[in-house]
């Protein structure tokens, strides 16, 4: 994310969203009443006789909307921000309903009632783009899964097997293990990333390495080895509650998310220093117990919720948007979507 | 050709470096299953790499690594005859890395030997000792003997075997609802052959049987040939001039050359040429024969372990979702809706997402003591619903137990246990 202009007096500030993050951050930090002018296409009709349909041809012209709703689809790799047009050339007529479309590198300002949350949000995209792209591989000797990290949410990119057994001729199986290797190595070569972790529990990841180390020497010096007990998604997850990730990653939001949601659900468990759902929140928010509380990003737009956060925020209180792209998410999501870590234990 | 004896599958279970496969190797050895000729050449093999006393392991540890580092990665299968049984050994790995592989291997057992060694009894219980245990009991095998190893190194002193004895029964066994007076703890030492197959003499003081006699001690398993075929899948071969032929344990009804099957989740149908059973054709399989078969229309790429061969008029139940009964048996924070860990069941090794916490039970009695409860945490007994994030086959415990239960693992450990009872299926 990269902010071109910021026009405080007008509350008015100007981005460039660069990739998915970003553009989900936006999805998160646009509202209802919000309002958006960026560079967009609209056909124009012709008001003279309409003997035959005339779609009219698309124009490029520069709109403002006043945002009704905000839509994200993960496979255009686009957000839709619907809404009524309040300014453009003369010949739209104000009033008529409107879609803008951002995709990464498109121009935007949005006008709009700042929070301090989505002003923090923004920061941390901008942060973000300076962050190492991360790859990691999660492997034992039958399976490799492989997944990209991103800020807010992580996505399998494949998952390759091996096809050895214990049963087979020695030589059948060393050659079936090198095949599986360079299919690893494929894939890896493909994408443009800093750094590459391969965990995964036994002995397969570090001959891997060596495996790396001699065939695909410009690989070698990305790859961090890690132990961990598991494979597949399970083995992610030890990856990212473990802490592993921000090693290589600096911050990474989806760890810093799920380390939270983890410390959660141990004091819950030990009806501890936690509270969940509204109305326990609102309440350990009369005794301003509330430490850091945890909104799911899928009830941001909801007053009430942003009553709670303007309140926490009054009171000190830091306030975390966890993203429900990810397993951790999910969990506070089934939580009631609100939740927070206590300073103190009430009743 | 006829099968004289029953088949009995039996798991060696336990800690790394208790002594499961020189144990398993000094069996086989002294019944005569494997050539004096052999052991001698592994023997020097182990010397040159440094790893002298490992030749009985090397029997069934034949993979370059499992050699060079002196631990099982992968379960070994390796027959041999008693006086009652035809008895297939089936060699788990110990080191907790590999429990996956351990939890394939004793869901094809109907018996197991719990191997430890007898200095725990100073230590503790090891932890893969008590996972294993678990896990067995999860996996419904009721029979087991204990062998306590390594006894020479104790000086084969009776006061330390009845140590093991006591700690393994009081804090393990008996909490696992096994009653410990029918169980039977074998002193051995594998290495020197004490108690394995011949009896020793160094412990005059010990009269229970040797390990041998306490595998024919063992019932003969159930044959549920009644129940539709299931047959989960634990590998696969491509063999030159035969095909495709994958590998598992018969749990429920019968198969026979000619028959039409279908394998699930991969959904790929195929015909069966022939069935072998440690290299040797057989008529028949049922329930309990580990097996190898030939089918005929099927590539050893669409099939891979954890699939379940059935016949087509009752396929092997794809799971869209399916409520379950669990015990947490230990997690360190609180399981939620959202969670995802690891589901064993029979050969299969699936994420799944916990979608809803329907029911919270007393664990005693199984009396309903919350409705959808928020969270379950340690100790806990719970009815909720599981979706599998991959395709996976489990069965309605009540129809076919075999194939109903399960365990839940993740970030290492076994954190609870189970049984399907209600499957909304896919593929039906």
């Amino acid at each position: 994310m990269k902010i071109i202009e910021e026009i405080p007096q007008k509350n008015i500030i100007k981005l460039m969203p660069e990739n998915l993050d970003d553009l989900w951050v936006l999805y998160n930090i646009i509202e209802e009443g919000d309002k958006i002018f960026a560079v967009t296409e609209r056909r124009v009709q012709d008001k003279g006789d309409v003997i035959r349909a005339d779609r009219g041809a698309k124009r490029k012209m520069f709109l403002g909307i006043e945002v009704k709703n905000v839509e994200f689809d993960e496979n255009t790799k686009r957000v839709r921000i619907l809404g009524t047009i309040i300014h453009g050339p003369d010949d739209v007529p104000l009033g008529s309903h409107h879609t803008i479309e951002i995709k990464p590198f498109d121009e935007l300002s949005i006008e709009k009632n700042w929070k301090k949350w989505q002003i923090e949000r923004i920061k941390e995209a901008i942060e973000s783009s300076k962050r190492p792209k991360v790859l990691v591989v999660v492997m034992d000797d039958e399976e490799a899964d492989i997944f990209e990290v991103r800020d807010y949410s992580i996505k399998e990119i494949c998952s390759i097997k091996s096809h050895t057994s214990k049963k087979l001729d020695y030589k059948i199986n060393e050659e079936l293990k090198k095949e599986y290797y360079h299919e690893i190595a494929k894939v890896l070569s493909e994408y443009d990333v800093d750094n590459i972790l391969v965990a995964g529990p036994g002995f397969a990841k570090n001959s891997f390495y060596n495996f790396i180390s001699s065939q695909y020497p410009e690989l070698k010096n990305k790859i961090v080895v890690e132990s961990i007990s598991t494979t597949s998604r399970a083995g992610l997850n030890e990856v990212i509650k473990r802490g592993i990730i921000n090693r290589i990653y600096a911050e990474s939001r989806v760890a810093k998310e799920t380390q939270l949601i983890e410390k959660l659900l141990e004091e819950i468990a030990k009806k501890g220093l936690a509270v969940y759902g509204i109305d326990e929140v609102k309440k350990a928010l009369e005794y301003s117990a509330i430490d850091t509380l945890l909104v799911s990003d899928s009830l941001v737009r909801n007053h009430e919720i942003e009553k709670i956060i303007d309140t926490t925020e009054e009171m000190g209180g830091k306030v975390v948007i966890v993203s429900s792209e990810h397993d951790a998410g999910k969990q506070l999501k089934a939580l009631g979507g609100i939740a927070g870590l206590l300073r103190f234990p009430i009743e | 050709m006829a099968k004289q004896k029953p088949v009995l599958n039996v798991a060696f279970i336990g800690h790394v470096d208790a002594g499961k496969s020189t144990t398993v190797g000094r069996l086989l050895y002294d019944s005569g299953a494997i050539d004096p000729q052999l052991l001698e050449k592994l023997k020097r093999e182990a010397q040159e790499r440094g790893k002298a006393g490992f030749e009985f392991a090397y029997v069934m540890d034949n993979l370059k690594e499992e050699r060079e580092r002196g631990v099982t990665i992968d379960v070994a299968h390796k027959k041999f005859e008693t006086q009652k049984y035809e008895v297939t050994i089936v060699d788990c790995p110990g080191h907790r890395d590999f429990i996956k592989n351990m939890i394939t291997g004793a869901s094809q057992a109907d018996a197991a030997v719990l191997v430890v060694d007898v200095n725990d009894a100073k230590t503790g219980i090891q932890p893969q000792t008590r996972e294993h245990m678990f896990l067995a009991r999860t996996l419904g095998i009721k029979q087991i003997a204990v062998a306590i190893n390594k006894m020479d190194t104790v000086n084969y002193s009776q006061e330390e075997y009845e140590k093991m004895k006591k700690m393994l029964s009081e804090q393990l066994l008996k909490v696992l609802g096994y009653n410990p007076d029918q169980i039977d703890f074998i002193p051995t030492a594998s290495l020197k052959g004490d108690n394995v197959v011949k009896r020793s003499e160094n412990m005059p003081w010990y009269k229970g049987p040797t390990l041998v006699e306490a595998l024919d001690k063992f019932q003969p398993p159930e044959k549920p040939t009644n129940l539709p075929l299931r047959i989960p899948i634990q590998d696969v071969y491509s063999i030159t001039g035969v095909g495709t032929v994958p590998v598992g344990r018969v749990e429920t009804g019968i198969l026979r050359p000619g028959d039409k099957v279908v394998f699930e989740p991969a959904g790929v149908s195929g015909e069966v040429k022939s069935i072998e059973m440690h290299h040797e054709q057989i008529p028949q399989a049922e329930p309990g024969d580990n097996i190898g078969f030939n089918v005929r229309g099927v590539s050893k790429k669409d099939i891979k372990r954890g699939d379940v061969c059935g016949h087509p008029d009752n396929p092997p139940t794809v799971a869209e979702e399916f409520t379950a009964q669990i015990v947490v048996l230990q997690h360190p924070t609180a399981i939620t809706v959202g969670y995802t860990p690891v589901f064993h069941a029979h050969t299969a090794q699936v994420a799944c997402t916990f979608i809803e916490l329907l029911k919270k039970l007393d664990p005693r009695t199984g009396q309903v003591i919350e409705e959808n409860p928020q969270f379950l945490k340690t100790g806990d007994a719970a009815i909720v619903k599981i979706k599998p994030t991959k395709p996976m086959v489990i069965e309605n415990v009540r129809e076919i137990p075999q194939l109903g239960r399960f365990a839940i693992r993740d970030m290492g450990m076994t954190i609870a246990a189970g049984m399907a009872i209600d499957v909304k299926a896919k593929n039906k």
